[in-house]
């Protein structure tokens, strides 16, 4: 991937020209140069050449120390010929007398470079960044693209389907909430056929009757929801008293609600708790 | 406007999935979840409450009462018999008769007995009394309901 990202151009620099050679397209993120041609010039290397450091130390030549000689070019010389051409990131020149010799230590400094140490210089970085974005650009908005046209798929099958569950759960729970009424309807008429209905009552009625003794005339006999309500006439007052204790036998509480004398008779009102 | 490779990058790999998360895919996903929540509910059924016992002919109404004072004898006499529907709901009915008879006490009593213990109807009210006290004969007013389903709530659904 490192080779990709660092692209190696070749320029022939003769006399009065600047040629780049197999050169294809405008841009380019982070390149090695390989400068050669006769316009290069050479100085022989030797130790303590002061004209060796000269050259080293300018910031206007691109220079190169081979074995035994420097080659160097003006940079203002290459200037125009690289100014057609959009070059983000120079990483490094390789100037030499000999093309195939050039070319050869360009391309291995080219397969050299490593990305790592690179992202600390901030320029280049952010050079690699840009490479990494122009490489990653179509294939991920072709992928997003992609996912996008599915989710839509999935969206208006999902919404589709939905729909119908949501109109089957709005019907379920209208139904349920009637349901619901129904039953509480049903049970308050329950409740209230409960309410109104009487306990068992004849057989405590017909006790009742065969304890009245005989001087005493019933006038009314009732059952109520818990009770029992008897109301009649007797000349003897203690003919009641009798009455009550006898039914005070069976049931938990008799009790007189009343006891008048209108006339000669007595008239008793008795309720007996079940 | 100049923007740098890092920025540029980092909006294709973050900002545009983000981006496309917050507008679409997320309401499809919670589309999903609500989708699977639906097939999952399973509804609280509603409390069913068994109202098995009170459907049935009509007793009140019908001939019935009349066949049992009937079947006493000639002693007992009809003075009232009036059935009405008291109320309607729930798919229940509920229907009362005002029931006035006179005989003897016993044979009374009988009839008191025999309504008690039908399952179907029910007695709200019972009264004993003498209309003179120098007659024999008693009276006995009492009131018979009963609850019956009307079917309706079959109807509902």
């Amino acid at each position: 991937m490192k080779q990709g990202i660092v692209r190696l151009i070749e320029l022939s620099v003769d006399e009065d020209e600047v040629v780049l050679q197999n050169c294809s397209g405008k841009n380019y993120g982070i390149v090695v140069l390989s400068v050669s041609g006769g316009g290069v010039a050479m100085h022989p290397c030797s130790e303590g050449d002061p004209i060796v450091n000269r050259i080293e130390r300018n910031e206007d030549i691109y220079c190169t120390k081979w074995e035994n000689h420097i080659c160097y070019v003006r940079r203002e010389r290459i200037a125009p010929a690289l100014s057609e051409h959009s070059i983000a990131y120079i990483a490094a020149v390789v100037v030499g007398m000999d093309a195939g010799q050039t070319m050869a230590l360009a391309r291995e400094i080219q397969e050299n470079f490593s990305v790592k140490p690179s992202l600390k210089n901030s320029k280049l970085r952010d050079v690699i960044m840009g490479e990494w974005y122009r490489r990653l650009r179509l294939p991920v908005l072709m992928f997003l693209l992609v996912a996008l046209i599915v989710n839509l798929l999935l969206f208006s099958s999902l919404n589709s389907r939905v729909n119908v569950m949501r109109a089957i759960r709005q019907k379920e729970r209208t139904q349920e909430h009637t349901e619901r009424s129904l039953t509480e309807q049903k049970k308050r008429m329950v409740m209230e056929y409960q309410t109104l209905s009487l306990l068992q009552s004849s057989l405590d009625m017909d006790y009742v009757a065969s304890l009245i003794p005989s001087d005493i005339q019933l006038i009314l006999m009732s059952a109520e929801k818990s009770c029992l309500r008897i109301k009649g006439k007797t000349q003897e007052l203690a003919s009641v008293i009798t009455l009550s204790k006898s039914l005070k036998n069976r049931f938990s509480s008799v009790e007189i609600l009343s006891m008048e004398q209108p006339d000669e008779l007595y008239c008793f009102d008795l309720q007996i708790t079940r | 406007m100049h923007v740098n490779g890092t920025f540029k990058l980092f909006f294709l790999i973050v900002g545009i999935p983000l981006l496309l998360w917050h507008v679409t895919f997320s309401k499809t996903l919670s589309l999903y979840l609500e989708y699977r929540d639906l097939s999952e509910v399973n509804l609280n059924q509603a409390e069913q409450f068994k109202t098995a016992e009170y459907e049935g002919e009509i007793l009140l109404v019908g001939d019935y009462v009349m066949d049992r004072i009937i079947m006493l004898g000639k002693d007992v006499r009809i003075n009232t018999y009036m059935p009405s529907l008291e109320k309607s709901e729930g798919g229940l009915d509920l229907y009362k008769a005002r029931v006035q008879v006179q005989g003897r006490f016993v044979d009374l009593l009988k009839l008191v007995y025999v309504f008690e213990n039908h399952s179907g109807v029910a007695l709200s009210d019972v009264r004993f009394f003498r209309e003179n006290d120098s007659k024999r004969t008693v009276m006995l007013e009492m009131n018979l309901i009963q609850l019956v389903s009307n079917g309706q709530e079959e109807n509902l659904f």
